[in-house]
């Protein structure tokens, strides 16, 4: 197996923002050649060293998590995107902690703080929440509805002021923001459940954490009375039965914050007695030990927890996600797979062809002599230049016609192409033949004759010509005799 | 290890940029009826990891071989100085005018420290001429080893003559269709050239085993996008808010034509894809008349061409279905008398005989967040439960894979695709059924990207070993 543990800290596969990031990476690709994304990622793979494609999923993502890391250019989209959604849960549940701390712990003197409200604020709410964490957390189908209900739905209310590219990579991996037409409706449920749960963890620790500041912050610098009062039908036994009870779990240690017996029969307050207090005010202050190690032991505590089993369990799903994702299986491949490449890179220059056009006329009837060039088809009588023959013998042809006084005609295969060697010869034909007397290149057989047109004309001599033995029009434009040298482009050779 | 390089030389316009073109899957090669269309010699090197294996050299054509020939012939110093003749040619030439394209050529040919092999290129489809008879002694003066190649440019063919005449100057003559070589017949031909010289055999059969390897990666990779084609169209659906007097069946043919509309889009995306995985980015598609890419992806002709028949489909989602219940037969060691098989067989098959009607269903939803004003209803189009549409999208995406592995870089214009079918082997009972059973676990996947992630990975598996046998033929 490949050894990922070198090249890269895989705490980041277990980051929801890299599971975002990742989906933006891939999709960005979508708009890059293949030639391109195995150069690029074959290059990453050999700057980590990544010899073979990891078979687990620890793995895979932590592979995957160094490649997204290092391809440029970097996106960095999901961890900034997520943190803000996580500041504003963070946040939310620091103002609605210590206003619950400001309101619940609020004394003017006409009536104590009541315990009773605090216990029912930081005990039984956080019980109830806590009950509810765990059934929403539990794998069992049906918890969606549960889920549906957490705080951390708020988060949907936040991506959508996050910029739109980053909005909708959020919403691919995690459903929030997605508008409801998007083709892209699959998330990552369990991502997306222990996301949803982890946000409304930190929510409830902070409310917890902000509370207890609250509360120790009103403690420290108010003088406060409290008391406890409540229509059930509760005596002060029973009550002292309870405080006693959520006390065990620190009261063994921190021994002011069991509330004794007689303190809690001196402040119980009834309605009857307008919530005054029958103990002192200094005498009632005792209950704070109490009260504050029930927000700290009912409140943070578990919530500490909670968040802790919610973010294990975030960064299990989304490494998992990570190493699932489609697309990942082709980078990793991509990152161990040598490249290839045969071709010599960008295009090849356009060559520069020949612009004669025109028509081309009829071969003459009667020429003063006819020489085939290379074999081409011609009659008995014909001279024979080219092909095997020497440049003497060629020579000698070229002396021999330049004596027949008339037009010269030059049987050509026309599917051979015209050659610099066949130019050079009509060139010297010309000079043997002075002015005058035609010369015409005549292309026997199938072929292109527009590439002889094109070439023949290259030679600006308006006199030697390609002829057709029927004298057909050719496609391409009109003959314009005036024009024709000025058309004639130079030949590519 | 040797440096293998072999210059592609010959009479112009005889092939010897589409051979280069080819053997070197670059369509950037300029390849034109022009003569004199390669006027530099260019390198095309083929390397693994940045190191070459060997370099192909595309040269320009002879133009005045007798002449050369016979400046060599006039130089002549004894046979066994003929090489250092040639170079004299060069650097006699190379300031002048009097022979660019001989020149240009000859220079990878008698290079001092890596010289080139010889590949003479004629075409076999028009006659045999006595002018390349200057070329080939010229050739012959390089004493650098040699291979000759005929490729067939036109219909007719003169290969025989050609043998002869090139089997007195060359020990090795092959036939090569540059324009319609399957890629096996381009590395066969790789291998030949090993046997110019021993020194290059090592790295010609590395270079073999590399491209292969290549194709296979290729292959592998066109597969993960048609897997992600399917699956991204058997999980889409498309959605519009409805108004709280609308009339959901009124609004349905709108929203099932861009249900449509984003099928197609996925599907051009697709073959993009593939295009650009086998170096044919941005090529033309024209799609011709009667073409079986032509045709609509939901066209009656499409569907008839690539669709199963009812009863393929019935086997299939038996078989998938079968499958499905033995699962929980397995699970239930036996007890169940196979019945979980049989239920499921029966289920499956009735679900694909009932589902293969219709494209997609409608379907209106609540939501609890939706605009009050809209009335918080959604009319959703989709996805598809239709049994044959993944059929007749994979079918369709065979075809232009085939048509798209098979293409040579030689090849210009559009892609041409055979008729409906496109001669494609058919896809056997097993793999029918492994297919519908990756297609129903796609369509489960809906809204759930990790099932999504499973039923493409599977899938990918499936397309891949379909594509290997579709690509194995004549392309």
């Amino acid at each position: 197996m490949a050894d990922t543990s070198t090249y890269h800290d895989p705490r980041h596969a277990r980051r929801p923002g890299t599971l975002v990031d990742l989906a933006v990476r891939l999709r960005r690709d979508e708009a890059t050649g293949w030639d391109e994304l195995t150069r690029r990622d074959r290059e990453i793979g050999r700057v980590l060293g990544l010899t073979e494609k990891p078979r687990d999923l620890r793995g895979k993502a932590t592979a995957v998590t160094a490649w997204l890391s290092r391809v440029e250019p970097a996106v960095d989209l999901g961890r900034p995107a997520l943190a803000k959604v996580g500041a504003a849960a963070v946040l939310l549940g620091l103002l609605l902690g210590y206003g619950s701390a400001v309101g619940l712990f609020y004394y003017d003197g006409s009536s104590p703080v009541n315990v009773v409200s605090l216990l029912a604020v930081y005990v039984g709410l956080q019980a109830v929440t806590l009950v509810l964490f765990v059934v929403a957390a539990w794998p069992a189908p049906g918890s969606e509805w549960l889920r549906g209900l957490s705080s951390g739905r708020l988060a949907a209310w936040v991506v959508r002021w996050l910029p739109a590219e980053t909005r909708e990579a959020v919403g691919s991996v995690l459903g929030f923001g997605a508008s409801s037409g998007s083709p892209s409706g699959a998330v990552y449920h369990r991502v997306r459940k222990w996301q949803v749960l982890a946000w409304s963890q930190s929510l409830a620790l902070w409310f917890n954490v902000a509370a207890v500041a609250g509360a120790l912050s009103l403690i420290v610098f108010s003088d406060l009375g409290f008391g406890w009062s409540t229509t059930l039908d509760v005596d002060a036994s029973q009550m002292h039965a309870l405080t006693s009870a959520l006390a065990w779990p620190f009261g063994w240690w921190v021994l002011d914050a069991v509330p004794p017996l007689a303190l809690v029969e001196s402040t119980q307050a009834f309605r009857a007695e307008g919530f005054e207090l029958p103990a002192e005010a200094a005498e009632s202050a005792r209950w704070w030990p109490f009260v504050v190690g029930c927000m700290v032991c009912y409140g943070v505590v578990p919530r500490l927890a909670t968040l802790g089993v919610a973010r294990w369990n975030l960064g299990r799903a989304t490494r998992r996600a990570v190493a699932g994702t489609p697309g990942v299986e082709r980078v990793l491949e991509r990152m161990i797979s040598a490249v290839v490449r045969t071709s010599a890179g960008g295009a090849e220059a356009a060559a520069v062809s020949s612009e004669a056009s025109g028509l081309v006329r009829p071969a003459s009837g009667s020429p003063a002599a006819v020489v085939c060039w290379a074999r081409a088809d011609g009659p008995g009588e014909a001279l024979r230049a080219g092909g095997k023959r020497t440049l003497d013998e060629d020579r000698a042809v070229i002396e021999a016609v330049s004596q027949a006084g008339g037009t010269v005609q030059v049987r050509v295969r026309a599917w051979e192409p015209p050659v610099l060697e066949v130019l050079d010869f009509l060139r010297d034909l010309r000079g043997a033949l002075g002015v005058g007397p035609a010369v015409e290149v005549l292309p026997v057989g199938e072929g292109d004759v527009g590439v002889w047109r094109r070439r023949v004309a290259s030679l600006g001599d308006r006199e030697t010509v390609v002829v057709s033995e029927r004298g057909e029009a050719e496609v391409g434009g009109d003959y314009d005799d005036e024009n024709e040298n000025d058309k004639a482009g130079g030949g590519d050779g | 290890m040797g440096d293998a390089r072999f210059a592609v030389v010959g009479h112009p316009n005889k092939g010897k940029s589409s051979i280069v073109a080819t053997l070197a899957a670059d369509a950037g090669v300029a390849v034109a009826p022009e003569p004199g269309t390669t006027t530099r010699s260019r390198a095309f090197p083929m390397r693994v990891d940045g190191r070459t294996l060997y370099t192909l050299i595309d040269t320009p054509g002879f133009q005045r071989a007798r002449r050369a020939y016979a400046w060599l012939q006039a130089h002549d110093e004894g046979v066994e100085r003929r090489p250092d003749v040639a170079r004299k040619f060069i650097a006699a030439h190379e300031a002048t005018d009097a022979f660019p394209d001989e020149v240009e050529l000859l220079r990878p040919l008698m290079d001092r420290d890596h010289p080139a092999g010889v590949l003479y290129v004629v075409d076999g489809s028009v006659p045999y001429g006595p002018e390349y008879e200057a070329e080939m002694q010229v050739l012959r003066w390089t004493g650098r080893p040699s291979l000759a190649l005929i490729n067939p440019i036109g219909a007719a063919d003169h290969t025989g003559a050609w043998r002869t005449a090139l089997g007195q100057y060359f020990k090795i003559v092959r036939v090569f269709d540059a324009v319609d070589a399957a890629f096996a017949k381009r590395l066969e031909l790789l291998r030949a050239f090993g046997q110019l010289d021993e020194a290059w055999r090592g790295p010609l059969d590395e270079a073999v085993a590399e491209l292969e390897a290549d194709r296979g990666r290729r292959r592998r990779e066109a597969a993960a996008e048609l897997a992600s084609l399917v699956v991204g169209s058997l999980t889409l659906s498309v959605t519009r808010k409805l108004g709280p007097s609308e009339d959901p069946k009124a609004l349905q043919p709108e929203l099932l034509e861009r249900f449509k509309g984003e099928l197609r889009r996925k599907e051009r995306r697709a073959r993009d894809r593939v295009e650009s995985v086998y170096d044919h980015r941005g090529v033309e598609r024209h799609e011709a008349e009667a073409s079986a890419l032509d045709e609509d992806l939901f066209s009656e002709e499409t569907w008839l061409a690539f669709g199963l028949t009812r009863k393929q489909l019935l086997l299939a989602g038996a078989g998938g279905g079968a499958a499905a219940g033995g699962a929980l037969d397995v699970a239930a060691g036996g007890t169940s008398l196979l019945m979980g098989a049989t239920i499921g067989a029966v289920i499956g098959g009735a679900a694909a005989w009932w589902g293969s009607g219709r494209l997609a269903e409608f379907k209106v939803l609540s939501t609890p967040l939706g605009d009050a004003r809209l009335g918080g209803k959604l009319l959703r189009c989709g996805p598809t439960k239709n049994p044959n549409f993944p059929f007749v999208l994979l079918g369709r995406a065979r075809l232009h894979h085939a048509v798209v592995a098979g293409r040579t870089h030689a090849t210009r214009g559009a892609l041409v695709v055979p008729g409906a079918g496109g001669g494609l082997p058919p896809l056997g009972d097993e793999r029918r059924k492994g297919l519908a059973r990756a297609f129903r676990a796609a369509g489960k996947a809906s809204g759930d990207a990790e099932a999504a992630a499973s039923a493409e990975a599977m899938l990918t598996d499936l397309i891949d070993t379909t594509l290997a046998e579709d690509t194995a033929g004549p392309t």
